[in-house]
């Protein structure tokens, strides 16, 4: 897994540094802030509404819903899209910035779930019309799934190599994490010693993904 | 206002079928004088067609697709197909049965009136209503997956009574979690009844007459208002439950609330009123409630249960699942008083196990067509809020 740890034996000096990999970092960045779209078209949407309210909050998973798809990185598409909803759905796709995800939430979203057998209108499922990432099943899921299928995205996107293997390896970013500010640059500059840095690099080893 | 050869016309700006306050997926397009909304438009269409698809179903796997328009209060619907499908039938529904289908009706009210009122006080601006109303939800779900094992669409009503009964313990809980309810509605109407940004963004907008209400269809809470022009008219006071009494409503004898202004205030006063009346009943319900059956007798309608010597011996608990039952041939129409207002189904069967035709009369898309005339000489974010404040849900005004 993305590990991005704080030195633990040195917590009590007063200079935290930490060892990674940008790779690391961004991903890091990426699914620890994962902010969606406040879409929904279907029953679905109030288990989404019951997910951001009190009882099954994820704003502590980082999610932020925002209203505009310019501000957003990941549609949870909850409900059913038609025919006519679907170009609507696929412009509000193309409207988010990249890095963007996509949960197919809920069965309406995945087949076309009830309303796939017989109907018009109904589109039989996302991946016709946007890339999807995470499927989650169910009629509705319920908001422990949901969270579910968040943790699912987010192992996704931490394995997400932006600088293939060789160069990943030796690419280091150095964190310099200053907990007050009493202490002035130069005294700073005099205590990072080597036996300060820690080194994680032999625990991001590729097959601890496995 | 745009010009084009000396001409001034409005400015339309379309409110589109994605918006955090849509209600699902709505689409009005308004034309705009400057910031004054001169002509609301909706268009609909957007979402699932059920009605077309029912025609291919049975009447017990119908079921399930009246949950799916109206997703906040999904007994309402269940109880009002399979009153149809049984006026149909003319078949008895044991009086236990009845009772329980009246608890889990007004649970459902308020369980939409929370959702309404606070999603439509988030549409307003305040947020925090809706997050203390949502763990009253929550509460209020625990009891619908305790019954029938789903959160919200539970195909628990059914054609000749209820699908299960109610588990050990369950009532107990539903009065402990009763007693507390009522001062959940007072803090929420503390935060807002009395507030003065509140009452200024609600009063006066989005006034109905008592007599355009009647015009346009409306029914429920939007048609127990009345407009301060007549101030002696008290508004339409039309409740289902009263006129026409079915199950044992008219054993728990709710007080109806009648507005007097016919605005959007009014409109959210009776709305948190109507909740505390169904509290009432809950807490009445099931003290009264008779021990003794949950579903008809009628080996054709409804299956045996599980547990019973029947199922295991016979054949014929697998002829309701595959093939159903037939209907005879006349028409009905059944409507119930559903949190929204009167939803009604119109089931025209042809005698055959599968329904001719299940017209669903929405509260909704009756609503929604009063947008315009509620929504003239008003500000966009008005049109917003009156779209919350109608009740719509964009499954009911597609069906």
């Amino acid at each position: 897994m993305n590990l991005v740890e704080l030195p633990l034996q040195h917590q009590t000096t007063s200079n935290s540094i930490i060892s990674t990999t940008s790779n690391y970092l961004s991903n890091w960045s990426r699914i620890s802030s994962l902010w969606p779209l406040i879409y929904g078209t279907s029953c679905c949407f109030i288990e989404f509404a019951s997910l951001i309210r009190s009882r099954f909050d994820f704003d502590r998973y980082g999610l932020v819903p925002r209203s505009s798809p310019r501000q957003a990185d990941l549609i949870l598409t909850a409900g059913t899209v038609t025919m006519k909803m679907a170009p609507s759905l696929v412009r509000n796709y193309e409207q988010m910035p990249e890095p963007k995800y996509v949960i197919a939430m809920g069965a309406c979203t995945i087949t076309g779930g009830m309303f796939g057998t017989d109907l018009y209108s109904t589109v039989r499922g996302f991946n016709k019309l946007i890339p999807v990432d995470v499927y989650l099943p169910g009629c509705l899921p319920k908001p422990e799934e949901i969270i579910d299928a968040i943790m699912k995205l987010r192992k996704k996107i931490s394995l997400f190599l932006k600088i293939k293997s060789c160069i990943n390896r030796r690419i280091d970013v150095l964190l310099l994490i200053l907990p007050s500010t009493q202490y002035s640059y130069w005294k700073l500059r005099s205590r990072i010693t080597l036996s300060n840095i820690i080194y994680f690099r032999d625990t991001f080893c590729e097959k601890d993904f496995k | 206002m745009t010009t084009r050869n000396g001409q001034i016309k409005n400015f339309t700006l379309n409110s589109g079928p994605q918006h955090p306050a849509a209600h699902g997926v709505s689409r009005s397009v308004l034309e705009m004088n400057g910031e004054v909304v001169e002509r609301a438009e909706p268009h609909i269409g957007l979402l699932q067609g059920t009605e077309k698809l029912i025609e291919y179903k049975t009447y017990l796997q119908a079921l399930p697709y009246s949950d799916h328009p109206i997703y906040v209060s999904t007994m309402a619907q269940e109880h009002a197909h399979s009153s149809a499908v049984e006026t149909l039938l003319n078949c008895e529904v044991p009086l236990r049965a009845q009772y329980i289908r009246v608890l889990f009706r007004e649970i459902t009210r308020i369980s939409n009136h929370s959702l309404a009122s606070t999603t439509h006080a988030m549409d307003v601006g305040a947020s925090t209503p809706f997050l203390w109303a949502f763990e009253e939800r929550e509460k209020l779900l625990e009891f619908y997956e305790r019954v029938p094992g789903a959160r919200m669409h539970a195909s628990f009503i059914r054609p000749g009574g209820v699908a299960q009964d109610l588990p050990l313990g369950l009532c107990r809980d539903i009065s402990s979690s009763t007693q507390q309810f009522a001062s959940r509605i007072d803090e929420l109407e503390e935060m807002s009844t009395g507030n003065r940004i509140w009452k200024l963004r609600l009063v006066d907008i989005g006034t109905v007459t008592a007599q355009q209400a009647k015009d346009w269809g409306f029914s429920g809470v939007m048609l127990r208002v009345k407009w301060w022009a007549y101030p002696s008219q008290p508004g339409v006071c039309w409740d289902s439950r009263r006129a026409a009494p079915y199950d044992v409503h008219d054993q728990s004898d709710p007080d109806v609330p009648v507005g007097t202004r016919g605005d959007r205030y009014d409109r959210y006063c009776i709305r948190i009123e109507e909740m505390r009346q169904s509290v009432r009943i809950i807490v009445q319900c099931p003290n009264q409630m008779p021990s003794g059956m949950i579903k008809a007798d009628d080996r054709q309608l409804c299956p045996p249960s599980r547990g019973s010597s029947v199922y295991s011996t016979s054949i014929h608990h697998f002829e309701p699942y595959t093939e159903g039952f037939s209907v005879p041939a006349p028409s009905t129409y059944t409507a119930v008083e559903a949190p929204k207002g009167e939803f009604g189904v119109f089931l025209v069967s042809n005698g055959s196990n599968r329904p001719y035709r299940r017209k669903i009369r929405a509260p909704g898309s009756a609503h929604s067509q009063g947008l315009d005339s509620m929504s003239k000489h008003h500000m966009p974010a008005d049109v917003v809020t009156i779209i919350g404040t109608q009740d719509i849900v964009s499954g009911e005004v597609d069906r």
